[in-house]
């Protein structure tokens, strides 16, 4: 695992998952199950389920549900950080620097899970705006 | 016992173990699931593609298929044994006769629970920790109505509980028995010999599903008195896609003898290669093993399968069997040394290693559990397996339906397995000790 990576591991797993859990009625939910796209390529065992809830077109809360690595873990979490608070169009617009710049690292594993959960993430919204 | 010496040697045998990945050479603990190929195994097949790519089973007369016949068939005139007779002697049947060739033991259940004459509403008993190959099959029978399933329970240490078992037996009518000889999660072997005489004072058939235990043990069809067995070659250093049913003679069908025993199997399959005659209205089948031999057979794969089972003769299955429990005796006691009382490491099945084969399964109940197999192999090239090892009737009853879907990481578990074999060695399992620790103290879990 990345140095960064790990660290920002070691964090959540003492200062507690901040975004672990599930919403009731979200505005989005995405199961990356359903969508068979685990958040690593080679993996069967690293899938998440986002949950978003919208109010006026800003993010008000999401949590996430997983079965993952550490590295996807982390980027689960990097991922709820990023969008809460954000607006529709801010969403639009996440890209893998932003996971990047994040934690500082252009880890391969890492970037690889950040690009995966942002398709997810795209897929959430096309069902959220049809 | 096998030397380090000798271990060495073997190792040399498979070309597999030589396929470096970013400088280190395969852990591979992997065999429960299949087992790695040695030269002699490979070459046979080559050798049929090279040489004599024929038909066998007395289908074209030309002398590519009659190399092909006479290496499955051999040629007492000219003192070659064939696969067949190999296998006949491998688990000592009392006639070639009595060897189908099959897929896999997945094939060899299914021919026995589409071929037997089920009665509506007949009984047929299992574990409750069969590998689905010996779950869907009997599932399937059930759906349509007509049979009964019952399980037998194991008790905590999920061994086989015999008194339990003869209540069932006097309990309820069962028609057949269908087991694991040996789990493919725990390594556990039942104690099939008991099981097998009580099933026959009740009036019960038995297939052992040998799957497990093949590669391992020593069986005897004839003093085990079973009525069926199966089991897949390539878990034996041998090629995939071959695997081998037996059925006690009297149960397989003639067409010679008037009358039939009542439990005899039709085969499942019907085609070319079974068949003696036919008209546009009737066909008669030939006898067995020919009549469950439909189709055109994987040849290069059933004469590999013969000298599969040479090759392992000649390192001994005793003696496989030994040292490759003392290799799970010194994984056993060193992981329940290192992380038995974290309260997050639990061994599957009995704690005692000397019951357990080859095998080694535990879960691992903490955030994150899952992709440690993932990681090993990407950072050690260690390769072992994880998930639900194919016994997800039993797993979902332990840990509830469900348990590998997306959760809250306090909730994450997985379940992982280490299967030996006999070109495994103690430094491997050294290096998987360090590394696993590894995995461990980089995932905040030590």
């Amino acid at each position: 695992m990345d140095e960064k990576v790990v660290q920002y591991y070691r964090k959540i797993t003492r200062e507690g998952y901040r975004y672990s859990g599930s919403l009731e009625n979200p505005s989005i939910f995405i199961d990356s199950v359903g969508e068979k796209i685990p958040l690593c390529s080679n993996s069967v065992n690293a899938y998440v389920r986002i949950y978003v809830k919208i109010q006026e077109e800003i993010i008000e809360d999401v949590k996430y549900l997983c079965t993952c690595k550490p590295t996807a873990n982390v980027v689960a979490e990097i991922f709820c950080s990023l969008i809460i608070g954000k607006s529709i169009a801010e969403l639009e617009k996440l890209n893998e620097q932003a996971f990047a710049d994040s934690l500082g690292t252009s880890d391969e594993e890492y970037l690889e899970a950040s690009g995966n959960i942002i398709k997810l993430l795209q897929i959430g919204l096309e069902k959220y705006k049809s | 016992m096998l030397d380090q010496e000798t271990i060495r040697d073997i190792r040399k045998d498979f070309p597999a173990l030589n396929n470096t990945r970013n400088g280190m050479p395969p852990i591979y603990f992997d065999n429960a699931c299949t087992t790695l190929t040695p030269e002699p195994v490979i070459k046979s097949m080559d050798e049929y593609y090279m040489d004599f790519p024929g038909c066998g089973g007395r289908r074209s007369r030309h002398w590519f298929a009659d190399e092909t016949y006479m290496r499955i068939e051999g040629k007492p005139e000219k003192e070659i044994k064939g696969s067949r007779s190999i296998f006949k002697e491998f688990i000592n049947a009392g006639n070639e006769s009595e060897i189908i060739f099959t897929q896999n033991a997945t094939h060899g259940i299914n021919i026995v629970a589409l071929g037997f004459n089920f009665r509506s509403g007949d009984i047929v008993l299992l574990t409750d920790l069969e590998h689905n190959s010996n779950l869907l099959p009997w599932q399937r029978l059930r759906r349509k109505s007509l049979i009964q399933l019952k399980f037998t329970e194991s008790d905590e240490n999920g061994c086989f509980e015999l008194d339990k078992y003869k209540s069932m037996l006097e309990q309820d009518k069962v028609r057949l028995v269908s087991m694991a000889y040996t789990f493919n999660l725990t390594g556990y072997t039942i104690p099939a010999k008991e099981i097998i005489r009580l099933a026959h004072q009740h009036g019960a058939r038995v297939l052992l599903d040998a799957a497990q235990t093949a590669p391992y043990q020593s069986i005897d069809v004839q003093d085990l008195d079973v009525d069926f067995l199966v089991f897949s070659v390539h878990k034996m250093c041998g090629p995939r896609g071959v695997g081998i049913l037996y059925g006690k003679r009297e149960l397989l069908g003639s067409n010679s003898s008037e009358e039939e025993a009542e439990d005899v199997i039709e085969p499942a399959l019907l085609g070319g290669g079974s068949v003696g005659d036919s008209t546009y209205d009737s066909y008669y089948l030939l006898d067995p093993p020919e009549r469950f031999e439909t189709g055109i057979q994987n040849y290069p794969g059933q004469i590999a399968a013969g000298e599969a089972v040479k090759y392992i003769q000649r390192i001994g299955l005793n003696h496989i069997y030994t040292y490759v429990n003392s290799l799970n005796q010194f994984l056993t006691d060193e992981l329940l040394h290192h992380f038995g009382h974290t309260g997050w490491f639990t061994l599957f099945g009995p704690k005692d290693p000397s019951m357990r084969g080859g095998i080694l399964a535990f879960d691992i109940k903490r955030p994150n559990a899952p992709g440690i197999a993932e990681d090993l192999s990407e950072r050690s090239n260690i390769m072992i397996r994880d998930g639900g090892f194919c016994v997800h009737s039993f797993i979902n009853k332990q840990f509830g339906e469900g348990w590998m879907l997306p959760s809250p990481p306090s909730e994450h578990r997985m379940i992982y397995r280490i299967s030996l074999y006999f070109y495994n060695t103690i430094e491997e399992c050294e290096i998987f000790l360090e590394e696993l620790t590894n995995v461990f103290r980089e995932r905040c879990y030590i």
